[in-house]
Parts: structure tokens; sequence; C-alpha cells
């Protein structure tokens, strides 16, 4: 979440004017989105099964 | 009675020698001999004794232990503080402000830290804290990615020092492991401000709760079992995060780059006794034949080992010791086929971060999160690039298409760590990335923890210098989720673009903001004169 300073059209420098000049538009509008893909979702839920079976098989250990 | 100071000068081997007895006593231990190693890569020039010296964390030993004892044992320790420069003129009596002010404005460029010296015969190395500056070879770097700042007064003068802290092993009292911990959370006190611990508290965080875990005296003065390590790490405040298997050099990396204490525990193939070291840093070395994986342009970690002394290498496997040169600096042991040079890849079988308690996500899950997102981007750029210039928005082609070159041909590196919000605007506002994105990140709202990705290619990547390794972009997920819903990943950045979310927003949350004059930056690195985190 940006803050509320305002972006877009704003012809003046951003020195001059204290605003931002950047261009912003929704990312669906150019198909890009930050929501992780179900595959990804499984990938991690299968890697944290593979922790806990390596976890599961470590052999005891003692340190000094 | 009084404190007496005195100064000598390390000018001779011989001085070096006596140095060593004054450490150790006349048969120092290998820790002592390592000391001196490294105090010969600071430079240091002279040392000033400080007799007598009490020290906290002998005295808690001292209450715990040696104060029941039949046998007397000394209650007050020594110190000594060594120096890169000369300074014995300044210690001349009498001493006045304007002298004391002298030792101030030279310690500021000459303190290489100090050495409690415990009454302990076989164990006279007390709490030392020297500079984590660990000498490189060619293309190399090495980067003490746990340090904090410690500092110690000299006769009203504050002198500080940024390291790691080291302690050597008192077998009377404990082991290898709560020595480990003692690091660990020595450093997240320092650094981060934990409670601060000693190594009679940690044994009594894990303590015993089985017959297997109960058969030393005076309890956990033998050895700790993993699972006792885990239950005073947890006790102590901290959620402990286990890595086991074959891939636990590659799976550490990020909580090492992160400055993340990581206790590393390592034994010979047959052996259920073995030997824990805390990981404080890692070499960087350029490569020859670079790939992909961040982990390959690490052939060693640092780590800080009880019994053999501060900031040691511990290769990555025995073909990095021998391409590297490394054998001075590593760890050895005895096995029964001889002497071994201990390495992750063959010893290291067991592994647990000092987490904070308000992270909720582990960094393998934030990396896959972060190739996804980076995968789909990048690997549909072309499209992007179209439907830009069809609303008539600015692209950035030359590092796009670099970009898109390194995607296709499998050359893009990841490289993922845990920072807070400050530090990560820290490091962002300090960095190199050009001013469009510093006003677009700078105010935005974070998380206290999050993982970042970082998106190199292997060209931009693979340089041995501090300062030239750069990046095409990063992207930033929440730490404070569990990695189960889909909503974690707050921003990516890739060159000339910004995606951000909104998580409050009902629909539309990400908005793309477009960064003009937009240019490659420095990785983050812990740099020792840095104070990011």
């Amino acid at each position: 979440m940006a803050s509320s300073q305002p972006r877009g059209g704003n012809p003046g420098s951003q020195e001059d004017t204290g605003v931002s000049k950047r261009k912003t538009i929704s990312a669906s509008k150019v198909d890009v989105t930050l929501t992780i893909s179900d595959t990804a979702v499984q990938n991690i839920e299968k890697s944290q099964e593979k922790t806990i079976k390596a976890a599961q098989q470590t052999r005891k250990f003692a340190w000094r | 009675m009084k404190i007496t100071y005195s100064v000598e000068q390390l000018d001779s081997e011989e001085a070096w020698t006596s140095l060593a007895i004054v450490l150790g006593g006349p048969k120092p231990p290998p820790a002592v001999n390592n000391i001196i190693r490294h105090l010969k890569v600071l430079c240091t020039e002279c040392y000033v004794l400080e007799d007598r010296y009490i020290d906290r964390d002998y005295s808690e030993d001292y209450w715990h232990f040696y104060a029941r004892t039949f046998r007397d044992h000394d209650r007050h320790c020594k110190r000594v503080h060594f120096f890169s420069g000369d300074i014995a003129l300044l210690f001349q009596r009498p001493l006045s402000s304007e002298r004391i002010r002298a030792i101030h404005d030279c310690s500021n460029t000459t303190y290489c830290g100090f050495c409690v010296i415990r009454p302990l015969p076989t164990a006279p190395i007390g709490r030392t804290i020297l500079t984590g500056r660990v000498h490189g070879k060619f293309d190399m770097e090495s980067s003490v990615t746990c340090r904090a700042e410690f500092s110690a007064n000299l006769l009203g003068v504050n002198l500080t020092v940024t390291g790691a802290s080291f302690l050597q092993q008192d077998a009377r009292v404990g082991a290898c492991a709560q020595v480990a911990i003692w690091t660990g959370m020595r450093h997240m006190h320092a650094r981060h401000g934990y409670n601060w611990a000693s190594v009679a508290d940690i044994t009594k965080f894990a303590k015993p709760t089985t017959s297997s875990e109960a058969v030393s005296l005076p309890a956990g003065s033998d050895f700790l079992t993993s699972e006792r390590m885990i239950r005073g790490i947890s006790e102590a405040g901290y959620q402990p995060l286990c890595f086991s298997g074959l891939d636990i050099g590659r799976d550490i990396l990020p909580y090492v780059d992160s400055g993340i204490p990581v206790i590393l525990g390592l034994s010979t193939p047959d052996q259920t006794l073995g030997h824990a070291v805390t990981v404080v840093g890692r070499v960087f070395a350029k490569q020859n034949n670079p790939t992909k994986d961040a982990i390959d342009y690490v052939p060693a970690y640092i780590v800080h080992d009880d019994q053999r002394g501060p900031y040691r290498w511990l290769p990555m496997s025995s073909s990095a010791s021998n391409e590297y040169s490394f054998t001075e600096d590593t760890i050895k042991c005895n096995a029964p086929e001889g002497t071994v040079e201990l390495n992750v890849q063959c010893h290291a079988v067991f592994a647990v971060a000092l987490m904070s308690t308000r992270v909720f996500s582990t960094a393998a899950a934030a990396e896959r999160a972060a190739e996804d997102r980076i995968s789909s981007i990048v690997g549909n750029l072309q499209t992007i690039r179209q439907k830009l210039e069809e609303f008539g928005l600015p692209v950035n082609e030359r590092l796009l298409d670099d970009l898109q070159v390194a995607y296709t041909s499998d050359q893009i590196v990841l490289r993922t760590y845990l920072t807070s919000a400050a530090g990560y605007r820290r490091h962002l506002l300090e960095g190199s990335a050009c001013d469009e994105l510093k006003d677009a990140l700078l105010d935005y709202h974070l998380p206290h923890f999050t993982w970042i990705t970082e998106i190199s290619t292997i060209d931009s990547y693979n340089n041995a210098s501090l300062g030239m390794r750069r990046i095409y972009g990063h992207t930033i997920i929440d730490a404070t989720t569990s990695m189960r819903g889909r909503d974690d990943m707050l921003a990516l950045h890739i060159p000339g673009l910004l995606v951000t979310r909104d998580i409050n927003a009902l629909e539309d949350k990400d908005k793309l903001d477009i960064i003009e004059n937009d240019r490659l930056y420095e990785c983050r690195e812990k740099r020792l004169n840095s104070h990011s985190v």
C-alpha cells in the first residue's frame, strides 16, 4: 500500500511541485498479477512435506 | 586495589608468542593460536592487558558452578584489548583528560576488539569480540553477516568493535552446543535487543526431560542432544527452524545472508556424537563456470568454533577446499582414519536457525513464490511490452532485453534474504537504485519482516567485488504470513516496471508503476561498517 501522494498527469517536476509524475495503471491491464499460482502453492506444500520426511529420517545426534 | 594496565608491542615473533602465553598459558589451546592468526589478519600492533576485570559471563558460570566447588577459583578475569596502531604513549602517566581523549580518538580507527581471560587453566578464553574482517583471497570476498557493535570501557573511554562474540568451551559447565547457541543469542542480543543469556542460562533452558538426556553432571555439561538444543532455543524466546538432509548448505544460505545465526551440527560418518559450530558469515567467490544457483558462488561458510577459534572457514565441499586453498583456516578433527578436514557437504548433518517469533514463513517458500511470479512476468514480457506500447507507456528496452535473454537461456540468479522494513528502506535509500524507484518504494507500507528475492543474471552477479554485484529487480514477500495463501507477494520490480499490491483493496489490487530512467542497482551486502539489518 503506497502513500496517498497523488500520481500521474502532473506535468511539473517532482522537485518543483512535490508531486510524483510517475505513470500508474492497473496491472491487470497488461495481464500482470502478483497472485501466486496454484502450482506454486502446491510446490511449496510438497517441499514442506519433503522437509518433514527428511527431518523424520534424521539420525539421532548429540553435540559436545 | 587498582586495576593495572600494561601496554605491549607486537613487533616480533617473540612478542606474539608472549601474547599466546598471556591468553592461553604455557600450552595455548588451538583456539588461542587461531585468535593470534586472526589478530595478524587485523594487523594488530599492540595490546593493553587490563588486570583485574569482572566479566558478567564468567560471573554467571562462577555463581552456578565454581563458587560451589571445594577448590578455590578466582572470581576475577583479565581482559586484553587489541589495537592496530601504537598507542603506548597514550597510556603514559599521569592520565589526563587530554590523554584520555587521545585514546578515544586513536581507538576509533585502531581498536580491533578484546579477549577476556578467565582464571581457568583448561579453558582460559572467555568472551571475545574481534573485528569481523576476514581476509579474502583473489576473486573472493568474505562477509561476517552476523556482526554487531559491542563496546568495551577502558579508563572511561568507550571503545567499539564490530564482530561476532566468541567463547571457548569450558567442558565443566557446558558443551559445544551451549556455546554455539550462546554465540547466536549474543549476536541477537547485541544486534536486535533480544534477552541476554549466559551459557548457564542456556543449559537451564535446555533441561533434560528423558532418561537418555539425563546422563551427565552437572546436567548438560557433557553434551546436548538436538532435541535439547531446540528446547533451549525455544525456551529462550526464539523460533528454532531446523534443517537436515543432503542440502543443508543450500538451505541455510538465505538465513546466513540475512544475518541470522545458524547452529550447524558436524559429524563424521558412523558417529552419533558430533560437534556444533555457529555460522556467522559466508565467502563469495567469482566462478569460472558460473551457474544460476546462488549456493554455487559460496565455497565456504565462516564459523565460530568454540574449540578451534573464531572466524574459521568451513568449506562447502572437499573440492572447494582444494580449489581455494582454505587449508590453514579450516576445521580439522581427529577420526579413526586420521585427521579429517570438515566440510558442509560431507559432515553437516543438522542445522538450526534462531528465528524471530514474528516470522511465519521460510526462505524456501518465499523463493518458490518469487520464482513463480518472476517466471510468469518475465516469461510473458513480449506480450506485456506490446501492451505497454499500446498504452503509450515507455519501456526500458535495453535492460528488459537483457533480462529476457537471461530468462530464456536459464541464467537468472535468485538470492533470498529476510529483512526488516527499516533495514529494507535503509538499504534502498543508501543504494544505487534510481531515484524514481526510491520514490515509489521508500514510503511503501511493509510488515515488520519481509523476504526479499533479488533478481540478477549470471553476468551481473558473478563479481567478487562487493559493490559490483548488480540486480535487475527484486520481489518483496510478507514474512508474517504462513505462505499458504496466494496474496503474500507485496511488490515485484523489474527494469522500468514496479508492480505493487494493496492487500486491503477489494478488487484491482495490483498497480503497475512505470519507472523511467531505471537502472541496475547493488545487491544488498552486509558491510562491516554498515548498520543496515
